[in-house]
């Protein structure tokens, strides 16, 4: 296995949709977001992370605030990261500490 | 999981201009305290989300006073602001894994001057000018949400209007004001109108009161 895809979906009333693919690259471990992902931009602070638990952060990777809302891109995320490391993504208002969104790994 | 929107206050506190200009040399300041503590909040769509439970407490001066024969100096200074979220704990484990925030400060002082333009029908006119002074932090606590003012300088020009009335043998007035905010900032600018009617109660103890405020982005 090299690769995951699957949904990004809204936890909350905030837009959040879009396929994306985690897969095992050359240079390392990059997440893809589709070409069909859409966010809202109303969040003050809206941040995505991998975790293990789809209920909080604690313990999760920050991999930074988000900036893109529309479209394809990418995140290369570092080395020490291994595929199968968090079964979720996680869409967070961080400076409100709210839930957005969610997107299973794998099972 | 259901939360319900948890709205405290302990007192309001309006910036609320009268059209009736104070004589020089007079004029009135009151302290102000109120609180707001929020569960929930409106999205972009409409809708409600809960979050982590924040608080707004602030407290201010109010005043008045006349600097000319037809000239009011009014000031609005929130002098304390707290604005605060609670700490957040595990449901299953009781950890904390976000301690309680909290961020201490001044607010956006107001500094405005009334104009009484005079009398027609027994309705008052006045105009203001209100300068909103940036004093507090847009930027504040430890991830920059915790502001207590928002940057930027508000310009209010408004006009003024009211009057008194009777209903049966009891006095009752009503204040209106329509009034532009020019926001700096990148802040939309706005167009205010505002109504209020209020009579006084049990010897000018108790004052009854309700008013319209609206807002309108422009």
């Amino acid at each position: 296995m090299t690769s995951f895809s699957g949904k990004v979906v809204s936890k909350s009333s905030y837009r959040l949709e879009g396929g994306f693919t985690l897969a095992r690259e050359s240079d390392g471990l990059v997440l893809y977001l589709d070409e069909d992902y859409r966010a809202s931009t109303a969040l003050p602070g809206l941040y995505i992370y991998l975790s293990n638990n789809a209920n909080t952060t604690a313990g999760a990777y920050e991999i930074g605030a988000v900036t893109f809302f529309n479209g394809a891109h990418s995140y290369t995320l570092p080395n020490s990261i291994e595929l199968m490391d968090y079964k979720y993504i996680l869409y967070w208002c961080k400076p409100f500490n709210v839930k957005v969104g969610e997107a299973k790994i794998y099972d | 999981m259901k939360k319900s929107l948890s709205l405290l206050f302990l007192c309001s506190s309006l910036l609320v201009h009268s059209q009736w200009i104070k004589e020089k040399g007079t004029g009135y300041a009151k302290l102000g305290s109120w609180s707001l503590l929020a569960n929930q909040h409106f999205t972009d769509q409409g809708l409600t989300d809960p979050n982590s439970t924040r608080g707004l407490f602030i407290n201010s001066i109010y005043g008045e006073i006349g600097i000319g024969k037809k000239i009011n100096l009014i000031a609005y200074l929130p002098f304390f602001v707290k604005n605060y979220q609670f700490a957040q704990i595990s449901k299953t484990t009781g950890k904390v894994y976000e301690p309680r925030q909290v961020f201490n400060g001044l607010g956006d002082f107001n500094l405005g001057l009334e104009y009484g333009l005079g009398q027609l029908n027994n309705w008052n006119f006045s105009a203001t000018v209100t300068f909103g002074i940036p004093s507090g932090k847009s930027v504040a606590g430890v991830d920059g949400s915790y502001q207590t003012g928002d940057g930027e300088f508000n310009q209010l020009i408004q006009v003024n209007t009211g009057k008194s009335y009777t209903l049966g043998n009891h006095a009752f007035y009503f204040k209106s004001y329509l009034g532009y905010n020019n926001r700096s900032q990148g802040f939309s600018d706005e167009f205010h109108s505002f109504g209020e009617t209020g009579t006084q109660l049990f010897n000018s103890k108790l004052l009854i009161l309700t008013r319209l405020h609206w807002i309108k982005p422009l």
